[in-house]
């Protein structure tokens, strides 16, 4: 069935009308045609999805043909708007759903900045879009209604300079005046590591959405004023304040997010012996890497929109007079991919737009420094902002490069398949590979197709021993999670693939928590294991995180700033339901709230059952199982298959999930209600 | 005889340094008494863990047992994105 007649199919078991106060539409743009739909989710789906991520399951669900592609222009791709989005301090995100390129299950990626929230403040919460445009296309909004405008003078620009463009062709600054989504040349270019960027630094990253909307032809989508009508069914600003009080008094936003953002936690993850370090053959690296050493290069913190935390870290090399270019470079010719960079022959480097940026966070830290071999801050630092730039998802494409350079290191791929050196540590290299991943060049065609390599034929099979991914999507956190056995099973049962933002417990590292069995009780609803190398308990933690984390991404909540996420104080499902009654008028319990969080996972096992995904699929990268961790307290560590397979059948168990990991059949039969009722 | 030999290094990460410098010096035969000293105990809340001698320790760290000359950090632990 064509995507066409799935929406004709859906568009009588839509609403023709707002179903409550600040509900925004679902706006259908079929790209090719160049017509418009418009609808509005049903309450009855509200109340089991709420909206952002759990309506896009909703719809895509409904949409998706399995029997086609992922990148082929009838999988739609949506973007979705959180219920509380804008209108609740640190509720700035949203995601965007498909099937992922890249790991070819479920995509579905979330960000910040402002692209999200202006969605919320012109009335759109969902906008599906499907079908190939004739030609490249900026989809313009003013409010709530579309305009294709030709994308010509806006190809072969990555962030910086789109950025810029669109600030001058549309007059208007960025957050205040308009939200902007778009893809960069890597995006153009399918690259599969690519993301969308929704603002100078937060992207939409994870499963490669940037190749899905290049194939689409739509370089960007711009939606510009304040149109909507968000009064609320009830006065929601009093409560509003008690959330802002809240976030900025724990000590995770006073003592840390504010003050140096997430690379903070390089440096306990590499004193317990599980960062991440060339391609996780090593857990530990360099304290030249550790937080502090960046606050020479932070000028300040930036955040998103509204949102009082400001937990993103800018830098600026330029203060010292450097350029991020480190000594081994200034030792040989200058790199030659792009004109803009540094001429590292003259002995002050010249600053080019690279010397400063925004970021990095603790996943680039990671990915760019131990598991590259890289030891130089401003290396890092350099780095990131390349990647901003060009749009890439930093958590793949340094998972891609380091997979390529062990591949190299163990003379599975040669010098001679590369054209380059790909030792651990060679900058020079890393730097280079970036532009050619952007543009598909040379070896940059091989990291393009990031874990799809082997499927492609540029790896051979044997390669996937090494690749750090599951259900086809490299591991979003650096953290080698062979000691923390919540954090393991988590990015086993992630149903994006390896990713710790759907449901990692990040409280196994907080030994106060670890030591106070009823506190941590109560917090997880139930006993969980003091000791973070302990199996027992641990699928009770990942259940109640895994659920609190979906209903902050259906809210539009940033995880930061998630209760459990670092946390017992930080928001949750009390503020939540309160927000949610105050804004929307719909009335909710802490249970139901909660059974919407795990209706959302449910959803999205069902999308990826669809896709081929069984038990087997919930599982870890081969190192873990057969390889121990080298150093530190834990020395010895490792996964053991037998009680990792008893875990996960606990976990399926209070999941409601079948031994197969899909809904059992009572509940799955609620949720088909739901879906197709 | 008791104070020299219990002596033990610790480094105080940023907030809670309030006047006492980076680097103080103390009296302590676990990491128990650390935390009575600091005045640390049981907020769940903060996220403050300790590492001894470079190892990070993530429970049980009021029986933690110190010996002269050990070197306790205090650090910041989180989870990033």
């Amino acid at each position: 069935m064509s995507i066409r007649a799935r929406i004709d199919a859906l568009f009588p078991r839509l609403a023709s009308e707002q179903q409550f106060p600040t509900q925004g539409q679902t706006i259908f743009v079929d790209l090719e045609r160049q017509e418009v739909r418009r609808a509005w989710i049903p309450h009855r789906v509200v109340t089991q999805l709420l909206g952002g991520r759990g309506v896009n399951m909703f719809l895509l669900h409904n949409l998706l043909d399995e029997a086609l592609e992922p990148i082929h222009p009838e999988v739609p791709l949506i973007f979705g708007t959180g219920i509380l989005t804008s209108m609740v301090p640190s509720a700035s995100r949203g995601n965007v759903t498909s099937w992922s390129p890249e790991s070819r299950v479920l995509m579905d990626s979330n960000a910040g900045d402002y692209f999200p929230s202006f969605m919320k403040l012109n009335g759109i919460d969902h906008l599906v879009l499907y079908g190939k445009a004739p030609k490249w296309t900026l989809l313009h909004f003013e409010g709530d209604q579309p305009k294709f405008v030709d994308a010509a003078p806006f190809m072969g620009l990555d962030n910086i300079d789109l950025r810029a463009k669109i600030a001058n062709d549309f007059s208007g600054v960025e957050g205040k005046d308009y939200g902007l989504a778009a893809i960069t040349t890597a995006g153009e270019n399918l690259v599969l590591c690519s993301g969308i960027m929704a603002g100078p630094k937060a992207i939409y990253a994870r499963g490669g959405p940037g190749a899905k909307m290049g194939a689409l032809n739509l370089k960007a989508v711009l939606i510009q004023g304040r149109s909507a009508d968000l009064s609320t069914a009830r006065p929601h600003k009093l409560r509003n304040r008690d959330v802002a009080v809240k976030l900025l008094n724990t000590s995770v936003v006073k003592n840390a997010l504010k003050k140096r953002g997430t690379p903070f936690l390089y440096k306990p993850s590499r004193m317990l012996g599980a960062m991440g370090t060339k391609n996780n053959q090593e857990t530990t690296w360099t304290d030249k890497l550790d937080a502090e050493n960046i606050d020479p290069y932070r000028p300040g913190m930036e955040g998103c929109f509204a949102c009082p935390v400001n937990c993103r870290p800018l830098n600026d090399m330029s203060v010292l007079g450097e350029s991020g270019v480190g000594s081994r470079e200034s030792e040989t010719p200058a790199v030659d991919h792009v004109a803009a960079t540094p001429d590292t022959r003259q002995p002050t480097p010249i600053p080019d737009k690279y010397v400063k940026g925004d970021g990095p966070e603790y996943v680039t830290l990671g990915k760019f420094g131990p598991n590259v071999g890289i030891t130089e801050v401003t290396q890092v630092l350099r780095l990131n902002n390349i990647c901003n730039d060009l749009g890439l998802d930093t958590a793949s494409t340094g998972s891609a490069i380091s997979w390529a350079m062990e591949l190299y290191q163990r003379g599975m791929i040669t010098r001679e398949q590369t054209q380059i050196d790909l030792e651990w540590g060679n900058y020079e290299t890393i730097e280079r590979l970036l532009f050619m991943t952007a543009k598909r060049e040379g070896f940059g065609d091989v990291i393009a197709d990031s874990s799809q390599a082997v499927a492609t034929g540029k790896y051979p099979r044997e390669s996937l021993d090494y690749l750090m991914a599951v259900k086809g999507l490299t591991q979003s956190d650096p953290h080698d999670a062979r000691i923390l056995k919540a954090f393991a099973l988590g990015l086993a049962v992630a149903t994006r693939g390896m990713d710790h933002l759907r449901n990692r417990v990040t409280l196994e590292i907080n030994a106060k928590i670890n030591d106070s069995p009823d506190f941590k009780a109560e917090l997880y609803g139930g006993p969980v294991s003091a000791e973070p190398n302990s199996y027992e308990g641990k699928e009770t933690a990942v259940r109640r995180c895994e659920n609190i984390y979906a209903v902050g991404d259906s809210v539009g909540m940033c995880r930061f700033t998630t209760k459990l996420f670092n946390s017992p104080s930080l928001p949750g499902y009390e503020e939540f339901a309160d927000q949610v009654a105050n804004v929307t008028g719909i009335e909710l319990t802490n249970e139901a709230i909660d059974h919407i969080g795990l209706n959302v996972m449910g959803v999205e096992r069902l999308i990826n059952a669809k896709l081929g995904i069984t038990r087997a699929d919930d599982t870890l990268p081969k190192r873990w199982f057969e390889e121990a961790i080298g150093v530190g307290p834990y020395k010895g560590e490792k996964i053991d298959r037998g009680e990792f397979d008893k875990m996960l059948s606990r976990f399926y168990a209070i999941s409601n999930l079948t031994e197969e990991g899909v809904p059992k059949p009572e509940w799955r039969e609620e949720l088909e209600g739901v879906l197709t009722a | 005889m008791l104070q020299t030999e219990s002596r033990v290094t610790v480094r105080l990460p940023e907030p809670l340094r309030e006047g006492r410098g980076d680097v103080i010096t103390m009296n302590a035969t676990s990491l128990g008494d650390i935390i009575a000293e600091l005045d640390l105990a049981d907020d769940r809340d903060e996220l403050f863990n300790f590492a001894v001698n470079g190892d990070l320790v993530l429970h049980g760290e009021k029986d933690v047992a110190l010996k002269y000359g050990d070197e306790v950090e205090i650090v910041v632990a989180f989870a990033g994105g």
